[in-house]
């Protein structure tokens, strides 16, 4: 099969039925390729489907699940972890090596919370998505600053590991972090599923959606906590992933003809998780050890992606307009 | 031309419209209303722009609140935090264009069973029986599987209204349905507002800039002018156009005047049915 140590159906036979010749294979199978494996398709599911309610919530064909600045509050949390770690040791090691991966999922983690809790605070304040849709870019372009600051004013290590996690990579979780990550996703994608009725109503615009019954400010608030949720956890593992959370609910509503949140949800978890594990395996075609950036691969694959959309679809440029 | 004067399905007390500012008087826009709307009436509501319409409407849905009185619906009170409630009260078809993708008119007929449906949202058998009666009533059968946005706005109009229809309530209220439509479509629409108000006892309000049309298939006028008591009368009763010089010429010079004196003069020409 694919990838810099070859597996044949035989060796996958002997590996699942336990031989003891094929050691070093089951170790690459169970503590490498099935996690990294898993953590795709999460990642894929996960950042669609925050996609799909963001553009749905937001009724803007660009958002996706980062509008709201959390990918930048993560990046932020690791910048001023490895960077500032390697202002005490004087740029003896690289960050990365002294902070290891928790501690990296940590920092992300603090910083996509605390962008999250601004967003969510200021949504419980504000009465229209436009404003909070704006506030969150500015808190993402805020927060991208103070990391530009940063890289300036750190050693060429740090910021080369810096710019290798922003490459993203769903690579190196482990069975203890997926332990974390498999429920907190399924119990969001659960949520969103929950969400599918008043998020259908969603599609006809707010006003409409409140006099069809639907609460709309609990309702975007519940949305905004669970995309937060949702991508600030993604993120945290595996740095940010572009284009997937914009590009898979257009591919979705494409190929399903339809805007129903029934199938939409369910379909883009089914193309975020494909689309996902088929970018991991193209980050494989150099052969000879390298591997390339899984971000690289969703961006060019996205890329063409949404320009078809819009090119194929004349109308989608008008579509959102209220 | 006969309505009768029964108890009304919807009406206002001591209703005073505007907006609330902080730290400030709120803006009042018209001094307290004392509204009733019957079953099986239409009601046109008229005005300047600016004039407080939209938020009159806004406002008797249960999307604004009022600075002060209230809005009942059959003995309930509307409230601005009982949206489930209110939705199953009143349906509103407003102004917004809805373009989305790959939404049939069955779909978007279907959601007004929103307030009816559980979590899921399916739709039991009455309610699919519902949504078929309300695209028939407004000839919207043949189109029920078209998407949405190859409509044309006046068919698209009608969608909206077999939602309303739908959403099975005794009072439907429209903002401005005939904005975007040519004449014949809005003659169409006004006629299918006025027999649908016949055949089902529906209350009917909507808001309107066309006065012609709007006097001839309205049953009342509710005449509103920035800043004072609206006013409320039979339709037939405004034919003469003094009242509505009064409402809507304030703002305009002598010439302006008599081009809209001279469209008046054309109100007591035959009705466009």
């Amino acid at each position: 099969m694919f990838g810099s140590v070859s597996f044949t159906w035989e060796d996958l036979g002997q590996v699942l039925s336990g031989s003891q010749e094929t050691e070093n294979l089951a170790f690459i199978l169970w503590k490498i390729r099935l996690p990294k494996a898993l953590t795709g398709i999460l990642v894929g599911a996960g950042l669609s489907v925050s996609g799909l309610m963001m553009q749905t919530l937001f009724r803007n064909p660009l958002a996706g699940p980062y509008v709201l600045g959390i990918s930048s509050g993560a990046s932020l949390g690791v910048a001023i972890l490895m960077m500032a770690s390697s202002l005490f040791t004087a740029g003896a090691t690289s960050g990365i090596l002294l902070v290891g991966h928790w501690g990296m999922v940590l920092a992300a983690m603090f910083g996509a919370l605390l962008v999250m809790l601004l967003v969510i605070l200021v949504s419980m304040r504000i009465a229209d998505s436009v404003s909070i849709l704006i506030i969150g870019i500015m808190f993402g372009s805020a927060a991208g600053a103070l990391v530009s600051v940063l890289q300036y004013f750190s050693d060429p290590d740090s910021v080369h590991s810096f710019l290798v996690w922003t490459f993203g990579s769903i690579a190196g979780v482990s069975w203890s972090q997926l332990g974390i990550l498999v429920p907190l996703v399924i119990a969001g994608l659960f949520a969103a599923v929950v969400l599918q009725k008043p998020l259908n109503a969603f599609l006809l615009g707010e006003n409409q959606a409140r006099a069809l019954g639907v609460n709309v400010k609990r309702i975007r608030l519940l949305v905004v906590i669970l995309t937060s949720l949702l991508t600030g956890a993604l993120t945290a593992f595996t740095g940010p992933i572009a284009f997937v959370g914009i590009a898979v609910p257009h591919l979705a509503r494409m190929l399903f003809r339809t805007s129903d949140h029934r199938l939409i949800i369910p379909a883009s978890v089914l193309i975020g998780s494909l689309l996902l594990l088929v970018c991991d395996i193209l980050t494989q075609v150099p052969t000879g050890g390298q591997v390339l950036p899984i971000n690289s691969v969703t961006a060019l694959f996205g890329a063409p992606v949404v320009i078809w959309v819009i090119m194929s679809n004349r109308k989608t440029r008008n579509a959102w307009k209220s | 031309m006969s309505w009768t004067a029964e108890t009304p399905i919807l009406s206002t007390s001591q209703l005073v419209i505007g907006y609330r500012i902080p730290g400030s008087t709120p803006l009042v826009l018209a001094p307290a209303m004392n509204l009733g709307l019957s079953a099986g009436e239409v009601v046109s509501l008229l005005g300047p722009n600016g004039s407080g319409k939209s938020t009159l409407i806004r406002t008797l849905a249960g999307l604004h609140s009022a600075i002060s009185g209230i809005v009942e619906i059959q003995g309930q009170v509307v409230k601005s935090n009982q949206v489930l409630q209110t939705a199953r009260a009143l349906s509103l078809v407003l102004t917004d264009r809805i373009e989305v993708q790959h939404l049939t008119v069955r779909q978007l007929v279907a959601m007004g069973r929103y307030p009816y449906t559980g979590w899921l949202g399916r739709l039991t058998n009455s309610d699919k029986v519902r949504v078929e009666e309300a695209m028939g009533l407004v000839k919207m059968t043949l189109l029920a599987d078209r998407y949405l946005h190859d409509l044309s706005d006046g068919e698209q109009q009608r969608a909206l209204l077999a939602k309303a229809l739908a959403q099975d309530t005794p009072v439907i209220i429209l903002d401005e349905p005939t904005a975007h439509l040519d004449l014949p479509n809005r003659i169409s629409l006004m006629k299918t507002l006025k027999n649908l108000a016949r055949e089902t006892g529906k209350a009917i309000l909507f808001s309107s800039h066309d006065l012609d049309l709007a006097i001839h298939t309205a049953d009342r006028l509710w005449l509103m002018k920035r800043g004072e008591s609206i006013i409320d009368g039979r339709a037939d009763q405004f034919l003469d156009g003094v009242v509505l010089n009064e409402v809507f010429t304030s703002g305009l010079d002598q010439g302006e005047k008599r081009l809209f004196n001279e469209y008046l003069g054309r109100l007591h020409s035959p009705q466009p049915e």
